[in-house]
């Protein structure tokens, strides 16, 4: 607790020393540039570029704020960049959605330092290079074997100090380990290079065509975006549909609402307590989210008869999860969670249904799916019987471990329960693994 | 599987490159100064390839912005096609090798119909007073026209969806006026920006030289790659509708291919009878879910309707289909309302259609036959609308139904 105290005191402290680097840094670029015309425009571009980003997954934001930051080291060096860089985190100001102060103060710090030692960098390595562009206007120095290592130092001192600083913040703010925080940003890092490449395009448009020419390098980047906000919207209407599936699915079983969806809720915990990547998880939620779905062709009278099933009742209950991948068969998207809703009445011991599978035969993603869904029906109050105390049911889990449900995903929901605080047919927090790519800021 | 295919891709993309480059060295005189065609040959084979892994729709390739940048440098239509051809049986070549798609000759043939006619726009642009050039200062040949990167960016955006339309509905006979609208509006963003990226590289190629070719696709593998997952979710969506569609099938409510028949036949009346394309959409959803509520209603295919529209009104996109399947089943027991009620026509025409199929499908009368029509009008045609059964009739003459 003290560390944690600790940590949170330190926020404040490094925001505030970002502050006074971010306003000592403007100061003296405002000072040191002639060029006024440059400093508007980069600055004016700056902020614009935020207005531009794209989500293409979460962590993962597309945005041209860095390419406009590295054409600015490249054509005026530090005192060039440092305004592009504050411009940008000012336009970008009203879209934190919290600890607002904090954060401008932190990034004006470090995104105006990172431009800064970026472009500090670029003069001494090649300072001919730098001349050559700015005052001759002559491209030819930059594909040069110089020109091109001063432009990979640059990119990658740019790099080092930004992300190492918000890995830093991210790190102190959530208590996670850095080197964890960096991992998370490696799709992010890996754009970079893409960033600086497009800089390259945009400054041999400036000097040598035009810098009305940097239009033809915005085009794609807005069509990109276009592409990323409509796919968004038509995820988000994607979900819509299956979640209407599924509740026409619970509707009919008489399950309380939300099954599905804490079932895939769980589910996708423990995939995530298991290692699986983005895909894998994603996976997972549609999988547990439309588990029952071949329930749908069950009469009515037989999912909700308050009494023990007749045998031929019975077998018609036990159609279900091929009826359900009959059902989807066709839709390309569910290939890798087909598995998972044909298996999910598959045991360990071999005495599920519908293949009698045994131990490592039955799909993982199956395996995970029976022993939440076990947990849910037994957590949530049915027509024949009111909800199990969650202490109960998850000894139930435990005494069927190694027969009804795999050890090792008992083992795995045990620390994701324990993590949740779980309360019966109740949604838990909420995360996001929708087929659409919401982002998470740093 | 994917992730595999597209290694083998870039490996056998690699070996080609070094090979095809191997060829060159030898068979070229040594310092003619004819290397950078070579980058535009491989620009174009890996722009071919990055067109190939869409399984059933028609992207529009990267290797149409290489063969742009190519033309607006002012190279002749001859040089062109060979570029063009070289590059597209490259590419094609790649994707047989790593198996990531198959080669079209259709595609082909638009390239090299691109290749030999795009120059001379540029040639006619060339005629005009030099107003709008722009020299690179990198040491070009050749100016910048901005009026022929106009006409040849136009061609491009308006021209290949045409080139489609053309392609895809010359077997069925169908219309290639309306396949046209519909390929226009898919590509046509996809289009703008490949012809921005044709128009810088062309521009930086004095300067860069095949770098530029390089770096231009970075900016169109981003747009391309936003835009292809785009038409992915939207595969995917379509493909949960007909996946829904067959629900009241399952559970023995519906002939078998009900939904899709009706689907079929609503899409072709609505058509006929003057519907925009967002009305046609909404009603062949409509039609495509109007009896999913089957499953937990308890009474008659009026209560099925009802039930069927509380299910799609829960999707929020899904609100206009929802009403048109609300009240396709009013008329059935309030009679035809004429005047200030009547029934919104999508409504109409999904009952006249749903109807249709329902009494066809039992008789083992063929859907697209004129008997099939005359049946219903004998048999129900008092409850439906002449000028419904009319457009009926015609879509079974124009023999759309399956």
């Amino acid at each position: 607790m003290r560390a944690e105290r600790r940590r949170r005191r330190l926020l404040p402290a490094v925001a505030a020393a970002g502050l006074v680097v971010g306003v000592a840094l403007i100061w003296w670029s405002v000072r040191t540039v002639d060029d006024h015309v440059a400093l508007v425009s980069f600055a004016l571009a700056g902020a614009l570029s935020q207005f531009l980003p794209a989500h293409a997954r979460p962590g993962l934001l597309l945005s041209l704020t860095n390419v406009v930051a590295f054409t600015a080291v490249l054509l005026g060096g530090p005192e060039l960049a440092i305004p592009v860089a504050a411009a940008a985190v000012a336009a970008a100001a009203p879209s934190y959605p919290s600890q607002r102060v904090l954060r401008v103060a932190f990034n004006l710090g470090q995104f105006t330092l990172a431009g800064a030692l970026a472009g500090f960098a670029y003069e001494a390595i090649a300072p001919a290079v730098a001349h050559d562009l700015l005052v001759a206007g002559q491209i030819s120095g930059l594909t040069s074997a110089r020109g091109l290592a001063a432009l990979l130092v640059t990119g990658v001192t740019f790099t080092a100090v930004n992300f190492s600083l918000v890995a830093l913040a991210v790190s102190l703010h959530s208590g996670e380990r850095f080197r964890g925080v960096v991992r998370s940003m490696v799709p992010a890092i890996a754009l970079q290079p893409l960033y600086l490449a497009l800089s390259i395009l945009a400054v041999v448009l400036i000097v040598d065509v035009h810098p009305a020419a940097v239009i033809l390098l915005v085009v794609p980047a807005i069509v990109a975006r276009t592409g990323l906000v409509a796919l968004q919207r038509e995820a988000e209407a994607y979900d819509q549909l299956v979640l209407a599936l599924v509740k026409l699915i619970e509707v009919k079983d008489g399950y309380t609402r939300g099954h599905a969806e804490r079932v895939a809720l769980l589910a996708v915990e423990v995939a995530g307590e298991l290692g699986y990547d983005f895909e894998a998880r994603r996976t997972t939620r549609y999988a547990a989210l439309l588990h029952d779905v071949g329930k749908i062709v069950v009469p009515l009278q037989i999912l909700r008869k308050p009494a023990a099933l007749e045998d031929h009742e019975y077998r018609r209950v036990m159609t279900h999860p091929e009826v359900g991948l009959d059902l989807l068969a066709d839709i390309d998207f569910l290939a890798d969670a087909r598995p998972g809703i044909l298996s999910h009445h598959e045991r360990i011991d071999g005495r599920g249904y519908p293949h009698g599978l045994r131990g490592d035969d039955i799909p993982e993603l199956a395996r995970i799916i029976t022993v939440v869904d076990a947990f849910d029906a037994m957590t949530s109050t049915r027509a024949y019987r009111r909800a199990l105390e969650v202490d109960t049911a998850v000894g139930r889990i435990h005494s069927a471990a190694g027969t009804q449900f795999d050890a090792r995903i008992v083992a795995a929901f045990d620390r994701v329960l324990g993590r949740l605080s779980w309360l019966p047919t109740q949604l838990g927090p909420d995360i996001d693994l929708t087929m659409v790519e919401h982002g998470v800021d740093a | 599987m994917v992730a595999r295919a597209r290694y083998v891709g870039i490996v056998a993309l690699a070996v080609t490159g070094l090979a095809v480059g191997a060829a060159w060295w030898v068979l070229a005189e040594p310092g003619s100064g004819r290397g950078w065609i070579l980058g535009f040959v491989v620009a174009m084979a890996v722009g071919e390839l990055i067109a190939v892994d869409e399984p059933d729709s028609r992207p529009v390739p990267a290797s149409i912005a290489v063969l742009g940048a190519f033309v607006l440098l002012g190279n002749d239509p001859l040089t062109s096609v060979a570029v063009a051809l070289a590059g597209v049986a490259a590419g094609g070549a790649i994707c047989a090798v790593a198996g990531t798609g198959s080669f079209r000759p259709g595609d082909a043939l638009a390239r090299i119909i691109a290749a030999w006619s795009l120059p001379t726009l540029v040639a006619v642009a060339d005629r005009l007073p030099s107003t709008f050039e722009i020299v690179p200062a990198g040491g070009a040949d050749e100016p910048f026209n901005l009026v022929a990167f106009l006409l040849v960016s136009a061609a491009i955006v308006l021209g290949l969806p045409f080139w489609e339309a053309v392609e895809a509905g010359s077997p069925q006979g169908t219309v290639v006026g309306a396949l046209y609208g519909a390929r226009l509006r898919a590509t046509w963003l996809a289009g703008v920006a490949l012809v921005a990226g044709a128009g810088l590289a062309a521009l930086v190629h004095a300067d860069l030289n095949s770098w530029g070719l390089v770096l231009t696709l970075l900016p169109l593998l981003a747009a391309r790659s936003g835009l292809r997952r785009l038409a992915s979710v939207r595969r995917t969506h379509a493909q949960t509708v007909r996946a829904m569609s067959r629900i009241a099938e399952f559970v023995d409510a519906a002939p078998e291919g009900h939904a899709a028949r009706v689907a079929a036949v609503v899409v072709s009346m609505g058509r006929d009878l003057g519907l925009s394309a967002t009305d046609i959409a909404d009603l062949e959803r409509a039609a495509l879910l109007h009896e999913i509520g089957v499953v937990v209603a308890e009474g008659d295919l009026v209560d099925a309707a009802r039930a069927s529209a509380e299910v799609v009104r829960e999707v929020p996109h899904l609100a206009k289909v929802a009403t048109i399947i609300d009240r396709h089943r009013e008329t059935r027991r309030l009679g035809i309302v004429v005047g200030e009620d009547r029934l919104p026509l999508p409504s109409r025409i999904l009952r006249t259609a749903c109807e249709f199929d329902r009494l066809i499908a039992p008789t083992q009368l063929d859907h697209g036959s004129r008997d099939a029509i005359h049946h219903f009008h004998v048999t129900a045609g008092h409850e439906h609308e002449p000028v419904l059964i009319q457009a009926l009739a015609r879509t079974v003459d124009r023999g759309l139904l399956i």
